[in-house]
């Protein structure tokens, strides 16, 4: 790789050993992925794909130990994953006493560590960043929906790098310039056109595009008529699902024409010349729905809980929600869910959403509103042999918990029969 | 007979070992989540569904078509090379490795200093012609099985 100045200064170890090594850490891994050199980091805003402390992880803890006892920090702002579920609510998802010192028995320590490391706050809620980051920036983010986010819906520039790496890269305010960093590799290499026939789940769509993509970046026609180019909060919503629905694959870009913003700025230099086109029609996306197995032990039980929120819900979403789910339960003359519902948000949606009447009608409703990522510690034996439900795609990707799309999701919430 | 394999080299080195052979993609999360807790002095398999299910892959030279890869990859491989006496001596993979796991690898090498050998890209032969037990001779990105 060529190195700067700079990078060479700091290999020579004149910034100190553990720079020296992160550096020479980046360097091996840059070599064998093909990156030429390393680019700025221009994004005030990274992201940290470890926030889960068990003994397990105990060898990446003992690494980031080493660096806060020699005062290394990034110097932007870090966003780390969300965290795991607390003791309390562990007891109301498996209503047992769920061993929490043996699953997150590092998570105090690992918290410490992040703090020391400018992790500010934990959340998916790559969506909340808007106003930080502008199109055609850099960053070094990790998690899938994020980065797929930030590469389509912002327009900004990120590879998907591994836990430790996206720190690294924050560290040193660089990246590794190679994959979707560069225009080459950010060209459509396939068209998508929908039959779009009524509003489409998008975790759904997402997944479905992402199987019939064959490893290259899409461009997706049709979609236009049910999004806004202004991309207001619907439009974003949807987005965010979507770009979550591409998360079960290896695609962490996609174009929509007329939507997203390199399509709108670089019209048809966005498109390789002479691709081909697959039609994709809401038969394919049931089809596609039809084959997920079904994990639980008996696909014929009821279900006990439900997970709303992976991607972690928009403000606009927890609004909508709370409203339709009131809407239904009028309709089946119920006060409460039927299924004990969690609504998971980030920290900071979460506050905004407390001073709206929404907050008040959800609790009554008997929603449980939390900021946990539902992901983790859905390997425990305790979880995977629950029923869980859930709108998320990338929640059954990733565990046992059963998927339906939405509007099915709030009719079985809300108790309606058949 | 020997028989050769060429790949590309990963992290280079010279070692000879033992194969243990897996023909599917080995599940890092379901394999040994529950053994790194234990802190046990073995890595045993504990994924139902690998072929190499209850095998100890201390000591040994792994032999894998790839690892069913997940970004948590890096966080499991760091636990095993924290304690080198539980990490095999060597991986081979007949196909190319996620990032996830030369990113674990990688940061293992320069942060615990390991002398794991690594060489991936060794083609689809690679698990035809090697068999468990079988005693394998690695020199960077060169593999005989002897």
């Amino acid at each position: 790789m060529k190195l700067s100045l700079e990078e060479k200064q700091i290999l020579k170890g004149e910034q100190g050993e553990s720079k020296r090594t992160i550096l020479k850490t980046l360097i091996d891994y840059g070599t064998l992925l093909g990156a030429k050199n390393f680019v700025p980091i221009t994004t005030s805003i990274g992201q940290m794909h470890f926030s889960y402390g068990t003994k397990a992880f105990d060898g990446a803890i003992s690494i980031l130990k080493k660096l806060t006892l020699h005062g290394i920090k990034p110097n932007i702002e870090l966003i780390a994953n969300p965290k795991p579920f607390t003791i309390s609510y562990g007891k109301k998802i498996l209503k047992a006493n769920l061993n929490y010192k043996k699953f997150f028995n590092r998570q105090e320590t690992l918290e410490e560590e992040l703090n020391k490391l400018n992790v500010n706050s934990f959340s998916c809620g790559c969506f909340e960043q808007k106003d930080k980051i502008v199109y055609g920036e850099i960053a070094a983010w990790s998690e899938s929906v994020a980065v797929t986010y930030l590469n389509s819906v912002i327009g900004a520039r990120t590879n998907e790098n591994p836990p430790i790496i996206d720190l690294f890269c924050s560290i040193l305010k660089k990246t590794l310039n190679y994959g979707l960093l560069l225009d080459e590799n950010r060209k459509a290499g396939i068209a998508i056109k929908l039959e779009v026939k009524k509003e489409m789940d998008p975790q759904l769509l997402g997944e479905t595009i992402a199987k019939k993509c064959e490893g290259k970046i899409p461009i997706i026609y049709g979609l236009e008529k049910i999004l806004k180019p202004s991309l207001d909060e619907p439009t974003l919503a949807f987005l965010k699902d979507f770009s979550a629905g591409f998360s079960c694959g290896k695609i962490r870009l996609f174009h929509i024409n007329g939507i997203t913003p390199e399509v709108r700025r670089l019209k048809k230099q966005i498109i390789k010349t002479n691709i081909k086109t697959v039609d994709i029609d809401s038969q394919e996306l049931e089809k596609i729905k039809q084959d997920y197995e079904v994990l639980w032990k008996n696909p014929d039980s009821k279900a006990k809980i439900c997970i709303i929120g992976c991607p972690h819900l928009s403000l606009y979403q927890l609004v909508n929600l709370t409203n339709e789910i009131g809407w239904e339960l009028r309709q089946n003359k119920r006060k409460k869910l039927k299924i004990k519902t969690f609504f998971l948000t980030s920290s900071l949606t979460l506050k905004k959403f407390k001073e709206l009447p929404e907050f008040k009608e959800l609790l009554k409703y008997g929603g449980i509103i939390s900021t946990f990522c539902p992901l983790m510690g859905m390997n425990s034996k305790k979880i995977s042999n629950t029923n869980i439900i859930t709108n998320s795609n990338k929640l059954r990707c990733f565990s046992t918990a059963r998927f339906f799309e939405e509007e099915q999701i709030i009719k079985q919430i809300c108790g309606r029969r058949g | 007979m020997k028989v050769s394999f060429k790949g590309r080299s990963v992290l280079p080195g010279v070692i000879r070992g033992q194969a243990l052979v897996s023909h599917g993609l080995l599940n890092l999360n379901k394999s040994f989540h529950r053994v790194l807790l234990k802190k046990s002095n073995n890595l045993t398999v504990e994924d139902k569904k690998s072929d190499i299910y209850q095998k100890n892959i201390s000591g040994k030279v792994l032999c894998v078509e790839n690892f069913d890869s997940s970004n948590v990859d890096v966080l499991f491989l760091l636990s095993i090379f924290e304690r080198a006496c539980i990490a095999p001596i060597c991986i081979l993979s007949s196909k190319q490795l996620p990032n996830s796991i030369l990113a674990g690898l990688i940061i293992a090498k320069n942060f615990y200093k390991t002398e794991i050998v690594v060489v991936d890209k060794l083609g689809d032969e690679l698990l035809l012609k090697i068999e468990t037990g079988d005693i394998i001779s690695v020199c960077d990105d060169c593999v005989i099985v002897e």
